[in-house]
């Protein structure tokens, strides 16, 4: 399964479920729009990163200023969630398990959505993605994640 | 390469602006609070509108910006192969590697030259108001500039002319 990195609150010493910000699970209407019947189709998901220094600048946490590679970008993101990441292949297409799959934008080889495989309703992808909840690990550039902290 | 003046997207500007307003969030120590994250809640819609090449050109300005205000990290001497991918950035003039390699190995040039050179790389790359800020973080650093910084004090002999890099050996 590809290696992918998103911020998430934690719950504990996992990522928290939900369809909010910074959450495990997509929030209706921004990240999905699901039709009449609540269903959401192919090509729209929950946001996920090549890199966790890839990831948008405002959804680093700044206590990981001095962690940046290159040195930009200064990141700008609440100190509250966490990075996590999940899978250890290479950032490219395929089926992830409990029928997601993972869809590089095509033009931004950095972002990707795990998305539905295929056409169900809004609540299955959301217990979908919840239940890759321990798949999740925090990345090891963050001692003071608070999911760190005993 | 020399790079001709892009036109940004609206997306780009709405993205600074935001930027901008994040950073006064932050540094009234609000930088956890809920009105931070609304802004960063309004960015996210343009951040993933923009092009690659914008969302780059963002990642430095966002780490740019912090050097008006704040001392840049420790410095160390470039290795010769970052000071000649500079060199070569700066003679050719692309902008964009000149603000990268300035972040990767911040010895390339003391802080007075390195404020110049973003005036210089962000007014060709169409940001004529930023390129002030730089201008005048050049001044301000100057006044404060030990005497052996001959070579960069030099150039304030007329403050309103923004000196021309070509080489930071020089």
């Amino acid at each position: 399964m590809a290696r992918v990195f998103r911020t998430m609150l934690a719950d504990g010493h996992r990522p928290r479920v939900g369809d909010g910000d910074d959450m495990l699970g997509v929030r209706s209407g921004i990240d999905v729009k699901p039709d009449k019947a609540g269903n959401v189709a192919p090509g729209k998901g929950m946001s996920v990163g090549r890199a966790w220094h890839e990831l948008p600048l405002m959804k680093i946490p700044r206590r990981l200023e001095d962690k940046m590679p290159n040195g930009f970008p200064i990141p700008r993101g609440s100190n509250e969630p966490c990075i996590w990441q999940m899978g250890d292949g290479p950032f490219v297409d395929g089926d992830l398990e409990n029928g997601l799959r993972l869809r590089v934008t095509p033009t931004k080889p950095k972002h990707a959505q795990i998305e539905p495989g295929v056409v169900m309703p809004l609540v299955e992808l959301q217990k979908r993605l919840a239940g890759t909840l321990d798949a999740w690990r925090l990345i090891d550039e963050d001692p003071d994640c608070p999911a760190k902290t005993p | 390469m020399r790079e001709a003046v892009e036109k940004r997207s609206p997306e780009f500007l709405v993205c600074v602006r935001l930027l901008r307003r994040l950073d006064e969030i932050i540094a009234e120590g609000n930088g956890d609070g809920p009105e931070a994250d609304a802004v960063r809640s309004q960015m996210e819609e343009p951040w993933y509108a923009m092009t690659e090449g914008e969302q780059h050109l963002l990642d430095l300005l966002s780490a740019d910006v912090c050097t008006l205000w704040k001392a840049t990290p420790l410095r160390q001497a470039p290795k010769a192969e970052a000071r000649a991918g500079f060199d070569a950035a700066l003679r050719t003039e692309d902008w964009r590697e000149v603000l990268a390699a300035l972040h990767r190995a911040p010895g390339l040039a003391e802080a007075p030259q390195a404020a110049l050179m973003r005036a210089q790389a962000w007014r060709a790359l169409g940001h004529p108001d930023l390129a002030d800020e730089f201008i005048a973080l050049a001044r301000r650093l100057l006044d404060i500039a030990p005497p052996r910084n001959t070579a960069v004090r030099r150039r304030r002999a007329t403050p309103m002319d923004l000196p021309t890099f070509r080489s930071a050996g020089r």
